[in-house]
This record gives C-alpha cells, structure tokens and sequence, in this order.
C-alpha cells in the first residue's frame, strides 16, 4: 500500500512541473496541468473508501472554486470594457479612474486568458458543469471563436444545469437564444428561426435583447408575428445574462480569498501567511504550500518539491507522512490554509489507519 | 424651525463608511455646523446595539453632539436586520418629522458629502421650497473609501471637500454601474437616467426621477422609493442642476448589482421610458426632473462645450418623454380593447421615428379605434419599412391640444387631415367615426371611436 502511495506521490509531484510557466504556453495546457493534478489525487485515494470520497468531494469543490474565479475575472472584463468606453468619451485632462490603477481590482491583467484557463481546468475536473460551459461559449462568443462558441451552446442544450443554478439562468434558452444568433450571423435563416423558436418555448421573453427577435421577423417578412413581439416590448423586461449570475455554493465550494476578501488566483502564487518561524505560506493551485525559510517561494521548482502532505488527504496526512519522519525543512501543502497553520494533531481515523497498516 | 436629519446604519462595512467618511463630511463646515446655525437641528440614528456602541466611541461622536441633538434609536434586538428594516425605519422617521412639525433630511450613511451641501439645501427650504433633490455619483467603495479615510484623518475628523473636488473624486474612483448609464456606452442596466461626458470638465446628467434629500414633510408625501408623491408640484421642489450646489458620492462594492448589467446593450430612451413607469419608479414630477440639465462639473464650466452636450441630450430626452407618454396610451388602451391600434403604436414606437419626430410637447387629443370597428390591420401599416405610412396614420389620429368636440368645428390632425365634428342623435361624430367614450391619461386626452377616422 506504501509503495503504491509513493508511486502515486512521485507521479503527483512529476505533475507539479506545471509549475514552470515558460513550458506551458497556452492557457489549455495550464488548465490541463492544474486539473490533472487534482486528478491524480483521485487515484492515489482510491484504495480508501473515505478518503475517496473526501477527496472526490474535493474535485467537485475545486470545479466550482474554478468557475467561481473565472467568473469573477469575467465580470471584471464586462466592467473594464464599461469603463474603457466611459474612458473613450473624456480627455486627458480628465481624472484617471482607479479601476485601471489599482492592483487590488486585478483589472490589468490578460483577464480573458485568466478567465479562459479557469474555465477550463473546472471543465476538466468536471465535463458537464453546464453553467461553467455556458460561460467560455459566451467567452468563445466574445472573442469571435464562433464555432467553438456554438458547440459549446448545442451540448449545453442537452445538459441539466447543476443544483447551483439560479433559477433565472435559464441557461438552456441563453443557450439556444445565442445559437440562434450565431446562425443568423452565418446565414443560416432557416435554422436560426428554429432556434429562436426554441428558445422563446423556453423563456418568453428575452428582456431588452428581445427586440433582436422582433427585428428579426420583421426583416424576414413576418409582420403580423413581429408587430406581437413589438407589442410584447413595450413593457420592461429583464434578461439576467448567466455569466453574471454566481451560482450558490456551498463554503466548501468556494474560491479561497486573502484577508480582505479578494479572490485568489490558483494560477498564481500568492503570498498568504507570513509564520512565526519565518516560512511563508502561498496560495497555488487550489493548494496551500508552506515554504520554509531562506527558501524562494516564487520559484516553481520550489513548490514543485514539496516532500510533506499534511492535510492533502485530510486526516490521512500525519500517517503517511509525519509519522515517516521527513524533514521538516521541506515544502508542505494542504487543501487548507488551516492544515497548515494548526498544530499537527494525529486525528486519522481508525478504519483509515487499519486499511494502512 | 425645526429640522431633523436621519441615517439608518448597521453593519461594518456600513459603519465602516459612515465613520470614517460620511460623518467627517457631515461635519464640514458648510455642511452640519451650517445647518446648525439656520435651524434646530436634531439628528437620528437608527442603528444596532453594536452599532450604537461603535458610533458612541467614534472620535467625531463628541463633534457630532455638538452640532445637534443626537437620538440614537436602537428598536431591534438583530444585528443584522432585513434590509427592508431600512425603508421602514426612514418612513417611520418622516411620520415623527410630522409628528413634531419638523423638516426632514435623509442622511445615507454610505455617502460623502461637499462642504456647502447642507447649508444650501437649508436655504433652500427656508426659501419656502417643499423639498429638495440632488444628484450624486456612485464610486467603488475599494479605492475610495481608503483614499478618502487618509484625508479625514488627516484632517483632525473633519473632511471638507469642495463641490469640484469632491466630482474631481467621483470621476476618479467612478462606478461601473454610474458608467454603464453612458449614452452610447458598451454595456447598459437598467436605469432612469443617462450620462454624457463633456471632456475635461465633468459629466452632464439627465434623469427621469430622483429621491428627495430633504422635504417638508407637513406637505409632501413620498411614494415608496421616496420619491416625491402628493402635496407637491414640480415648482415646489428644487431640482439641483449645478453640483457647485449639493452634490454627494455613495460609496458601493465594486461587484455591486453586477447580475443587472445587460451585455452590448446601451442605455437608450425607451429603457428610461420603460423603467420610469414601474410601479416603483413612477412618480407625479416623473414629467419635471427631466426637463433639467444637470452639471456635475470639476472645474470651471465652458458654456459652449456644455451647451453642445445638452443639445444631444435633449434629442435623446425628448424621445424619452414621447416614448413614456406613448406608453401611458398604450397601456390604458390595452385595457379598454383597442389592442389592434395598441399594436401600431407598439411598432410606431420602436420601428418608425415616432418619438424623435414628435412635433408637439404639450397635451394632445388622440382618436382611438375600438378593436369592433376595426377588424383587421391593413398591411399597408405594417408592411412599409420606412413606417411613413403608419406614422401619418397615427398622426392623422391625434390633434394637439384639448379638442373641441362642438358640431360644425374642425380640426386639424398633427398629419394634416382636417376632420369636421359632427352631432345627431347617434351621438357625437369625428369624421364619420362615432366618439364612444373618453379615458384619461393626463394630460392628454383619449377618445375611443367606433372606427378608423382614416384607413391608411
């Protein structure tokens, strides 16, 4: 059972390589990278019924953590365009807005690439998050990845929206309503009609975006249905758009934040916790990893040798790792910023113990 | 005379703002202690026992008691109340405002005041206005608030900002969610007013509707948004169109409301018209705030750049106005089954230049259909792309002013068909269209015939 731990610990660390950034160009591979990690977790915990479970728990918590961060930095790319329009309009003799100079809002990174690879990686942990998906199709969409957009949309169609959902995502209309669009866009007339038919049995009535739809007909020589749909119009409606809808998480679903509540990105390597003995602890990888001190804690290769796990398998970790001895000088990490900062405590339970020994 | 002031606060964040930012610029110089000097002034707090204990222990508190008479009210054992706790704690505070025969102010605690605020709002209503109305700029709370607690604190807890400094700050730490009410902005929301950019001076507001700041409450009922209800007119409250006047930032997260914004899609004429006649939104004055340019200005103003500014506005208000209207007949024609016409005008509205080439702005009378006298829409209606021929349909419907419906008169309609009024003992006749019946939709006036008064 050692061996096999050992084996799935070596094949873990291999894959923190990921970690070195100049080797993984696009944000697919860094997705990639950050969700197989996840995944191999899974098969190291596999012999144990419980930890199994405790750590299947965590892939989908991780998934949802990832869409949480990926919609935060979406919404952050619709607030930046507001505000580079409002920009467009002054001069410079205008006060510069602190949205663009404030660190603190993360508004002048590659927000599209941090959005897309958060995207992604929750995708691989989890195929069918439907709202995940309905966000990078409407990212695709956004970039002008039409196609890819589009086939995001179909199987997002055939997809049930998780429990998370909020009710007024609609996203199986959102879906189908932008399908509708992209076909009208292409030309295909005929199909887009039958979208738009689709969608409008699904939710009737598409707010302010609703007059793409009577226009539509008009053009298309429907009058006697347009002139309904312009009816329908003229009093307010409100569409909610999806990708701005947070869906309702559990805490243990969320995305970790620093002290003042901001996001922290996995992709990054953030400063978290300075500790008394002089180590730092970061946030990466949907992980925490204590980094001792004199040690650099911004280089890859660092993290990347991390020797202890305690509080990777929960209460797995002081007995397959603590009890063995290593050093403590090395690199640990843990699911939580918790495990690391509490004292270690032998707390693993007894049927976990057994299936060890 | 008395006045009372009222602020409803729990929370940290809340708490947070209100000491470390509303409340130094409460107590700037042209602001509380100004008031003071007009006026008795007594200030209410309603808040949580913690809260109560944090705002005590404020080191501004003891300026604050100097200024007035301070009445912390704690009437909940919760410390996080439902937010509606809010809108009845203020409705409340105007109902003892009556009670004691004082004016009232609302005091936000999320807010930062300019220095002259509240001695001109004093003025104002010493003047005998019944209320008053200003405007103000949301900013994100994450760096604003920050920079302006360093200024507070620098200033011994007593923040005075002029009037352009203070927009100077809004610009700078501007909201998303003011943004996105740009004319021609990238992404819209929901909203009543719209903003356009006069570069290197300031932003030109135009609303629909907006709370009052402060009012007599012996006179004015507020709708439930606090809106100016009955006992007014719209000579009676004072609009403020400079933001040398009063002017005032509110401070909101960055991610605030941030599921309302509607993606490519920019604030237009028919969403104000649509929004203002929500329920909620849809006041008496909903036809005077939009009469009003408002400047919110950091520097001084060039006439000419602003006044090219408002020019555009008034375009894009004008259609406002005409799109509510037209709505209001619309909506009371839906109800009295005259839904055929209801229809043309939905599509007048929206596919022809209706409401910008409106030739009128004062009450008109308008000739309705009924759906029994009109069985079908002629195609020709619906069909013309460019609409003149609907548009000189519609128009061949109304005439402007209150109609004279005397045997033998005339009228002339806005599309230039003269009509004669006829009388026998079938009734009253409009061309040869039988006048059922009146309904009102003030200030204009709705006849609903028996028939079309021309086919197309």
């Amino acid at each position: 059972m050692w061996m096999f731990l050992r084996i799935g610990f070596t094949s873990w660390t291999n894959r923190l390589c990921f970690l070195d950034m100049s080797n993984v160009p696009s944000p697919l591979d860094q997705a990639r990278s950050l969700a197989n990690f996840y995944l191999s977790l899974t098969e190291q915990a596999k012999p144990f019924h419980t930890a199994w479970n405790e750590v299947r728990k965590r892939i989908y918590g991780a998934s949802w953590a990832l869409h949480e961060i990926g919609s935060y930095f979406h919404q952050l790319i619709l607030l930046k365009e507001v505000m580079d329009r409002f920009v467009s309009a002054g001069s410079a003799a205008d006060p510069k807005p602190a949205f663009f100079d404030q660190t603190m809002l993360q508004v002048n990174s590659d927000l599209g690439l941090r959005t897309r690879r958060c995207y992604q990686a929750a995708l691989i942990l989890h195929p069918n998050q439907a709202e995940t998906l309905y966000n990078l199709a409407v990212l695709d969409l956004h970039d002008g990845l039409r196609e890819q957009a589009f086939s995001a949309f179909e199987r997002i169609v055939e997809l049930a929206p998780s429990r998370h959902c909020p009710p007024q995502a609609h996203l199986r209309a959102n879906a189908l309503w932008n399908m509708a669009l992209i076909l009208d866009s292409t030309g295909r007339s005929e199909e887009a009609a039958t979208a738009f038919s689709r969608a409008l049995q699904l939710l009737g009535n598409f707010g302010v975006q609703h007059r793409i739809w009577a226009d539509w007909l008009q053009q298309h020589g429907r009058w006697a249905e347009a002139i309904e749909q312009y009816h329908l119009l003229m009093s307010y409606s409100h569409r909610y758009a999806p990708e701005l809808l947070l869906p309702d998480l559990r805490s243990e679903e969320r995305a970790a934040r620093d002290e003042r509540g901001g996001l922290l990105d996995p992709f990054s390597i953030t400063p978290v916790k300075q500790m008394p003995d002089g180590g730092q602890i970061v946030y990466h990888a949907l992980l925490y990893f204590k980094v001792p001190r004199g040690r650099d804690y911004n280089d890859p290769a660092i993290l990347a040798t991390a020797s202890r796990t305690p509080g990777l398998f929960g209460r797995l970790r002081s007995v397959l790792f603590n009890r063995r001895g290593l050093s403590s000088t090395s690199v640990s990490c843990a699911f939580s910023l918790e495990d690391l900062t509490t004292p270690d405590v032998d707390a693993t339970p007894p049927s976990i113990r057994r299936a060890i020994s | 005379m008395r006045f009372d002031l009222t602020t409803c606060v729990w929370g940290p964040w809340h708490l947070d703002i209100m000491g470390q930012i509303m409340l130094p610029t409460l107590l700037a110089p042209g602001n509380l202690p100004a008031l003071a000097k007009q006026y008795d002034v007594r200030y209410r707090i309603s808040t949580t026992h913690t809260g109560k204990a944090r705002i005590q222990a404020l080191p501004v508190f003891q300026k604050l008691a100097a200024g007035a008479t301070i009445d912390m009210v704690v009437d909940t054992d919760e410390e996080r109340p439902d937010p509606i706790h809010h809108v009845n704690w203020y409705h409340k505070a105007v109902q003892d405002a009556r009670e004691r025969g004082a004016l009232c102010a609302f005091v936000p605690p999320d807010v930062a005041w300019a220095n002259g605020t509240f001695e001109h709002m004093g003025s104002v209503m010493a003047a005998g206005k019944l209320g008053t109305a200003m405007p103000y700029l949301r900013v994100i709370s994450e760096t604003c608030s920050s920079e302006m607690a360093v200024m507070a604190k620098s200033m011994n807890g007593t923040l005075s900002i002029p009037p352009g400094e203070l927009v100077r700050l809004g610009l700078r730490h501007l909201h998303p969610l003011t943004a996105a009410a740009m004319a021609h902005g990238r992404h819209g929301r929901p909203s009543l007013e719209m903003l356009w950019r006069v570069p290197g001076e300031g932003l030109l507001l135009r609303h629909m509707v907006r709370e009052l700041f402060s009012f007599d409450p012996q006179h004015v009922t507020l709708t439930h948004l606090w809106y100016a209800g009955t006992g007014c007119t719209g000579n009676d409250i004072h609009i403020v169109r400079d933001s040398d006047e009063m002017m005032m930032l509110s401070f909101a997260p960055l991610l605030k409301d941030i599921p309302i914004y509607i993606p490519d899609h920019s604030v237009d004429a028919m969403d104000i018209a649509r929004s203002s006649l929500h329920p909620w939104n849809d006041s008496p004055l909903n036809g005077e705030f939009p009469r009003h340019h408002i400047r919110l200005h950091h520097g001084p103003v060039t006439e000419s750049r602003w006044r090219r500014v408002e020019r555009c506005s008034d375009i894009e208000f004008k259609k406002t106005m005409v799109m509510r209207d037209v709505m209001r007949v619309w909506s009371a024609l839906k109800d009295e089954g005259c839904s055929r016409t209801a229809r043309l005008i939905s599509l007048a509205l929206q596919c022809a230049p209706l409401a910008r080439r409106w030739p009128l702005d004062t009450l008109v009378s308008a000739f309705v259909p009924l759906d029994i006298g009109f069985p079908e829409i002629p195609s020709a209606l619906i069909r013309d792309t460019g609409a003149a021929t609907l548009m000189t349909w519609i128009l061949n419907h109304v005439a402007a002013g209150t109609a004279q419906l005397t045997a033998g008169q005339s009228l002339t309609m806005l599309g230039g068909k003269v009509h004669r009024i006829v009388e026998d003992s079938g009734g009253t006749f409009i061309n040869s269209s039988r006048i059922v019946r009146c309904v009102d939709v003030s200030p204009h006036r709705v006849y609903l015939v028996d028939k079309p008064l021309v086919l197309s």
